[in-house]
């Protein structure tokens, strides 16, 4: 999961160190407060402020909770532990600032807003934070509010591929089509691997009417990301327009199949949102991105997981499974030497570290952990 | 302090085309009911809808307002609350029509539709319920007869059965003629399996943005729609299976559209479903159906993903003869503009046309296409609230009460927002237009949830830059009705076109009687008719700012 937090990276790195998560968050009161609750800051309270400024003493404890919280995906207790902090410390621009990253995140885009707005009033200098904020006009519709601020971010960070992208989409949402193709054009020309931003172009071609040129343009963002179903989708449309009928229901076949996934995933997630800690939400995700054949998903979804669980040893397998499956040979040994740490009195592990050394040929590690397995089955039953 | 959601929901100042008052029939303001305010089943957030038509034959317009219940009512088995026909006096005033119209009973009364079932010159309703549908007969503008159990026959002769007694949860439902026998047919949308005893209820665990709320419809199973056969006697044979109007899945049907959306002569059928891809059903020519949907770019949103399929507009608004499509959808998605592309389908083109950013924070429903200010270019309603009364709650990015809106056309094919009703916000749901005060533009009624039925009189311009026609057919081959036939109105250079029918797409009835803003025309070349029947018909030197009634050749 990445991190944004204007404050020093070496502080924050301490931070993550830190003990300090709280436990199960009262989540219905947080999410029942709001960015407009905040206590305003004495005038000039913060005029000093930059990012490269360490925060005083007593605001570090909710620092630590509001870090840790967040990198376990517990959203509600990160948040909570800021709006205390900025109790304490009214208009704290960091915390301003990540409580409009966790609001965008939990997809409240008006709250996100105001957050972002007042980090704003706070420290003007630091536009570039504040690419969400873009996203979050754009996402209510005020298309116009979206464009103004992605040019102010771009202004500062040109090459701000997710930035250029979300220009991008305002001029098309605006009407402008051809503006949309140049800042999309652009975007592929920092970022050739950019599927969504191949799918736009095809997307816009094909309202535009211009059918062949969309058809080039979807089949490169297809091979782009073959697991995004939205290409498929395109694709079948423009299969039927020019009355290709066998290869558009070929393609929708495949946009349904995606599209199915690719919903119950999302849905998924939007649980996980409120309450991070739901192992068989966790393990639908795996199993989703596993049927859509996205093993670097399920990766992301196993290490989302061992965040919150981490003495949970199937896991530790399952990333080493994983990691053979895609046939990344030096991530498995790192895994397997990680899981051979937490074994334990696990069976299961010491039976599969066997296998994946056996297989490795290391016989010295492999007789090892044979010797493990055999003590645990030698043990009586509990 | 107001929140900054609120001040985003509010209507917008300034003048407004409409003048919105709560609907009066005689003394008594009229309200309808679904349910509680708590709204724990979806059975209650679909509310009440409205039927527009002449059913006294005075020549002025009628309403009737259709009534739900409650889920306390069910429970004790009592009928829904009386819907009403109120009878318009040709100003914009309403009285109650009295015991002779009476429409009561049913279980929980959602939409309707007019038209001349038995061909006998008077407008006949049908009405779709939460249980058994009911079809009442027009007695020659004196009264409704029910005759869903059995049509009378002559003396000594047994009634037959209507043929619509079906007990599906059905929503929205049209009059059409798709085989162009002159005798009426319906189309009849239905929602979802609902029963009382079985389904998730309030603490079911069904979460929206981390609130708790009614389950629905996703987990539940969505019901099949129907297509009825007119057998020319005012009954009616349900042909779905038979004309091939059967998806491989059935969609959460809202909405329902009829049009010949391929102007090969014969009326197609589009239906809004919720949460479920929206099905365009097009017409063979020879009795049957074929599902083209996804074909022609009118099922999903651009991205791919089916959206909550509320109500339904339809008109020509780029002005290339093919009806183009407006369907609303759920708060966190935009609306969708179909606009008619260059081949049979269609572009998603809600953004292109300042439409899409709008809706995104809103829950649209009734919406309608027509020159509401008379200055030649189509606009558009949409009326607006949430199914959600915690949609109020913090972090939701909508609200529970809405603005509605009206979005006057420009010349260019865009739209720029307006306020319907500046004075009040609400929480709406079926709307519907006709020219109830008789003074040549459309008026609007809008069903509010909890609250009175809102009537929006419009006060457009009546001067040199604003005329109009209004066009009353009467088929003589074709079902006197005419639905399904297609008006072009030719007035120098530019060409206007409308199509009859019945239904204003979610959960309301509109007037057959088609009103065509014309702008700053000196006058009419021609009016162009293509009938049902196929037979073209022109009239010459038509005068501005009429009703024109036509009556088909039959020679």
């Amino acid at each position: 999961m990445r991190l944004y937090f204007p404050l020093p990276w070496l502080f924050v790195s301490l931070l993550l160190s830190s003990p300090g998560l709280s436990q199960e968050s009262d989540v219905t009161r947080i999410l029942d407060r709001r960015p407009t609750d905040w206590k305003l800051a004495s005038p000039g309270a913060w005029s000093s402020w930059n990012v490269d400024q360490e925060p005083a003493e007593e605001l570090r404890p909710f620092l630590a909770r509001a870090v840790n919280a967040y990198m376990v995906g517990d959203l509600p207790a990160s948040l909570t532990a800021l709006f205390e902090l900025l109790d304490e410390a009214p208009g704290f621009p960091s915390a301003m600032h990540q409580s409009g990253v966790i609001y965008f995140r939990l997809r409240r885009y008006g709250d996100a807003i105001v957050a972002f707005e007042r980090y704003l009033e706070t420290a003007p200098h630091r536009v570039e934070d504040t690419r969400a904020l873009g996203h979050c006009y754009y996402t209510l519709g005020d298309y116009e509010k979206a464009r103004d601020h992605y040019e102010l971010v771009l202004e500062l960070t040109p090459d701000s591929v997710e930035a250029l992208r979300g220009y991008a989409l305002t001029w098309m949402r605006l009407g402008d089509a051809d503006r949309a193709l140049k800042e999309l054009r652009r975007l592929l020309e920092l970022d050739g691997g950019h599927a969504n931003a191949a799918t736009w172009v095809a997307q816009i071609l094909y309202d535009e009417e211009q059918v062949d040129e969309a058809l080039e343009a979807a089949l490169t963002a297809r091979d782009l990301d073959p697991y995004e179903p939205r290409a498929w989708f395109l694709l079948s449309q423009i299969y039927f327009e020019l009355e290709r009928d066998e290869e558009a229901e070929s393609a929708n076949r495949r946009f349904r199949f995606l599209s199915q996934i690719s919903q119950e995933i999302r849905a998924a997630e939007a649980r996980l949102l409120y309450d991070p800690r739901q192992p068989a939400v966790y393990s639908r995700l795996i199993d989703l991105n596993r049927q859509a054949g996205n093993l670097m998903a399920v990766g992301l979804w196993l290490n989302r997981w061992m965040q919150v669980d981490p003495g949970r040893i199937g896991l530790h397998m399952a990333q080493l499974d994983l990691a053979l499956e895609m046939g990344d040979g030096a991530t498995a040994e790192r895994l397997a030497e990680n899981l051979r740490l937490k074994a334990g009195d696990d069976l299961a592990a010491w039976e599969r570290l066997s296998q994946y050394y056996a297989k490795q040929r290391d016989r010295i590690r492999q007789s090892e952990a044979e010797a493990e397995a055999a003590r645990l089955r030698a043990r009586p039953p509990r | 302090m107001p929140s900054l959601l609120f001040l985003l929901l509010v209507p917008l100042s300034g003048d407004s085309l409409f003048s919105g008052r709560d609907l009066v029939a005689g003394d008594s303001v009229v309200t309808t009911t679904c349910g509680s305010e708590a709204k724990d089943y979806i059975l209650e957030v679909n509310g009440g809808g409205l039927v527009v038509e002449d059913f006294n034959l005075d020549g002025h317009l009628d309403l009737v307002v259709l009534n739900g219940s409650t889920i306390e009512r069910v429970r004790a088995e009592e009928p829904a609350l009386p819907s009403r026909l109120l009878l318009g006096d040709g100003t914009g005033d309403f009285i109650d029509a009295g015991a002779a119209w009476d429409l009561s009973g049913g279980v929980w009364t959602m939409g309707g539709s007019a038209g001349d079932v038995d061909a006998d010159g008077d407008p006949d309703l049908f009405l779709t319920e939460w249980g058994k549908n009911r079809l009442f007969l027009n007695e020659g503008g004196l009264g409704f007869v029910e005759v869903t159990e059995g049509l009378p026959q002559g003396e000594g002769e047994s009634p037959i059965p209507s043929g619509l007694r079906s007990s599906r949860w059905s929503t929205s439902c049209a009059f059409l003629d798709y085989d162009n026998d002159s005798n009426l047919d319906l189309v009849v949308v239905n929602y979802l399996a609902f029963h009382l005893d079985s389904v998730a209820g309030p603490g079911d665990g069904c979460t929206w943005k981390g609130h708790d709320v009614m389950c629905g419809p996703e987990g539940m199973v969505p019901v099949h729609d129907q297509l009825y056969r007119g057998n020319g006697d005012g009954s009616f044979s349900d042909v779905s299976l038979a004309a091939g109007f059967r998806p491989d899945e059935a969609g959460f049907g809202l909405g329902v559209m009829t049009l010949d959306y391929d102007l090969d002569g014969d009326t197609d059928i589009y239906i809004s479903n919720d949460s479920t891809p929206n099905h365009l059903w097009e017409n063979q020519g020879d009795g049957t159906f074929k599902e083209v949907g996804l074909r022609r770019g009118v099922s999903h949103d651009a991205n791919g993903k089916e959206q909550a399929g509320m109500g339904i507009a339809c008109g020509d608004v780029n002005g290339d003869g093919r009806e183009d499509l407006f369907v609303t959808n759920f708060s966190g998605e935009r609306n969708a503009f179909y606009r008619s592309s260059r081949g049979k389908g269609f572009r998603e083109r809600a953004d292109a046309s300042r439409l899409g950013g709008p809706s995104i924070q809103r829950l649209g429903w009734g919406t309608g296409l027509a020159d509401y200010d008379l200055d030649g270019e189509i606009d558009l309603f949409v009326v607006n609230g949430h199914v959600y009364p915690k949609a109020d709650r913090a972090g939701t990015d909508t609200s529970y009460a809405q603005a509605d809106q009206l979005f006057l056309g420009d010349s260019a094919g865009g739209f720029i927002e307006g306020s319907l009703d500046p004075t009040s916000i609400g929480v709406s749901r079926a709307a519907t237009h006709g020219d109830f005060d008789g003074d040549g533009d459309l008026d609007l009624v809008v069903i509010r949830m909890g609250a009175p039925v809102r009537y929006h009189e419009n006060r457009a311009v009546h001067d040199a830059e604003h005329h109009w026609v209004a066009v009353q057919l009467v088929g003589k081959t074709s079902h006197p009705d005419a639905i399904g036939a297609r008006v072009t109105v030719v007035a120098g250079e530019r060409e206007y076109s409308a199509e009859v029918r019945s239904t204003s797409g979610y959960q309301a009835g509109c007037s057959t009687r088609l009103h065509i803003g014309l702008g700053a025309v000196e006058r009419v070349d021609e009016v162009r008719v293509r009938w049902p029947s196929g037979k073209l018909q022109i009239i010459k030197d038509v005068p501005l700012d009429r009703v024109l009634t036509i009556e088909e050749e039959t020679e």
